[in-house]
């Protein structure tokens, strides 16, 4: 298998430029110190929905920001969820709009899914307008503003 | 504010005769009905995101190249073809007689936003974690612009490439990521706009109309679905299954869908134009990855 990988990196190099040996400059990986996290601190209001967890983000979760450009409180809400707001879901990572709900007033976010697209649509049991954020790390998986659905979040669905 | 809490006091009861929802449930497939557009494309879906199934299918190989390169061979999410999207289903609401009658509000099997369903996401280990995003394993992902997410403006993480193996993979296919700002900024406008124009709002009228001879008053058909609580693990009521049926035949009669869908798709059209410079710029940058794509897709086949 490794081998196969390498005839295909070579191969990929080839045609694309591309550098992709460990050792390469595409990997060239200089120490550095992990990101300094902050976790969540307890919510401001008790979230009673079984798809949310500490405000964090984390990878297969939706990450949603009070305010746009990732700013503000946020919350990560994971699987579909046909509306936000029944049962509630509260930002509740610190910040500005930490206990507020998360339908109806996210002004950013991210898709955290590596292998799902996430819709989030205008209205309840994902009507009306939409936008998809393809899976993380792919052209358009986050919006510094949620377009059609800024502050009028109220579904999502994912993969 | 809390769109779609429109403060109707719909009325109705079953009809007499009538199977209850959880006899129906799972029976009945989509159908579109008169009206639907499901299907069909706005204009400025051409210089949205997603990825097609081309450039999900180039990232998997990279991803997965460059985790094997790392020594992880195995367990490395992928993005399944066929995954959705369908951006105008349900886009001005229910619009299937068929679907509205045993499901209601709620999001029916087979509908088209399950096909191509993805895996669960597995679960990594933190080694297999730091170099798939990498992030150390139990951190939150970071926004884009911030130091390790996928668009890498930050130094590598120790161990794992700059915004991790995902973020690779992205810069090998688009470089830079794509703003989409602009695109997404005619949608939102011209949505509300569409809503708003007054063509569009005299057929809200007339749905409106209609839908006060069945007994139910609400302002547009998306308050409609958003009237009802409960939540996806619960069934639809008697209430909802009339309330749905009486709104999309009241979508046929009135020919509200059809009518919002071509409003709005001549405001996307005046949009487009006035702006086609920088959206072909856009649509230029999404081209170029595809045919990156299919050279990776190409010499990943035969390597």
């Amino acid at each position: 298998m490794r081998r196969t990988l390498t005839l295909i990196a070579a191969t990929l190099t080839g045609a694309m430029g591309l550098a992709l040996s460990p050792a390469g400059a595409a990997f060239a990986s200089t120490p550095t110190t992990p990101p300094t996290t902050t976790p969540g601190s307890a919510p401001a209001s008790p979230s009673t929905s079984p798809n949310v967890v500490d405000g964090n983000c984390y990878s297969a979760y939706v990450c949603y920001y009070y305010e746009s450009n990732y700013q503000g409180s946020h919350e990560g809400v994971q699987g579909d969820d046909p509306d936000l707001l029944n049962p509630p879901v509260y930002f509740q990572y610190p910040g500005a709009g930490q206990g507020t709900y998360v339908a109806n007033n996210a002004g950013s976010g991210f898709n955290g899914y590596p292998n799902c697209y996430a819709t989030v649509y205008y209205s309840a049991y994902y009507t009306g307008t939409s936008i998809t954020l393809s899976p993380y790390g792919q052209a358009g998986y986050a919006s510094p503003t949620l377009g059609p659905v800024n502050n009028n979040d109220r579904s999502q669905y994912v993969c | 504010m809390l769109a779609g809490a429109c403060g109707a006091h719909a009325s109705g009861s079953p009809r007499a005769g009538e199977p209850t929802p959880a006899t129906r449930a799972g029976t009945a497939r989509y159908t579109p009905t008169s009206g639907d557009v499901n299907g069909q494309a706005l204009p400025i879906f051409a210089y949205l995101p997603p990825p097609t199934d081309t450039l999900s299918q180039a990232s998997n190989i990279l991803v997965t190249l460059c985790m094997a390169t790392y020594g992880f061979t195995s367990n490395v999410p992928q993005i399944p073809p066929g995954q959705q999207v369908a951006p105008m289903y349900r886009r001005y609401g229910v619009t299937s007689l068929a679907v509205a009658d045993a499901y209601g509000y709620h999001l029916e099997s087979g509908s088209p936003l399950r096909t191509g369903h993805a895996s669960p996401t597995p679960t990594m280990s933190p080694a297999e974690h730091l170099v798939y995003f990498g992030t150390p394993s139990g951190t939150p992902l970071r926004p884009p612009g911030t130091g390790t997410s996928p668009d890498a403006s930050g130094a590598a993480t120790a161990g794992a490439p700059a915004g991790g193996c995902v973020g690779w993979a992205s810069r090998q296919l688009y470089g830079t990521q794509v703003d989409f700002s602009l695109p997404r900024s005619i949608e939102t406008q011209d949505f509300f706009a569409s809503e708003a124009d007054a063509t569009v709002q005299s057929t809200f009228r007339a749905w409106r109309a209609c839908m006060a001879s069945h007994g139910f008053h609400y302002q547009t058909p998306l308050d409609a679905a958003g009237a009802f609580k409960g939540g996806s693990d619960k069934p639809p009521s008697a209430l909802e299954i009339v309330t749905a049926t009486a709104d999309v035949r009241c979508k046929g009669k009135t020919g509200l869908v059809t009518t919002w869908f071509d409003v709005e798709s001549r405001l996307e059209e005046r949009d487009i134009q006035h702006n086609i410079v920088t959206l072909s710029a856009i649509r230029n940058a999404m081209l170029a990855a595809e045919r990156k794509a299919v050279t990776v897709i190409a010499n990943g086949a035969h390597g």
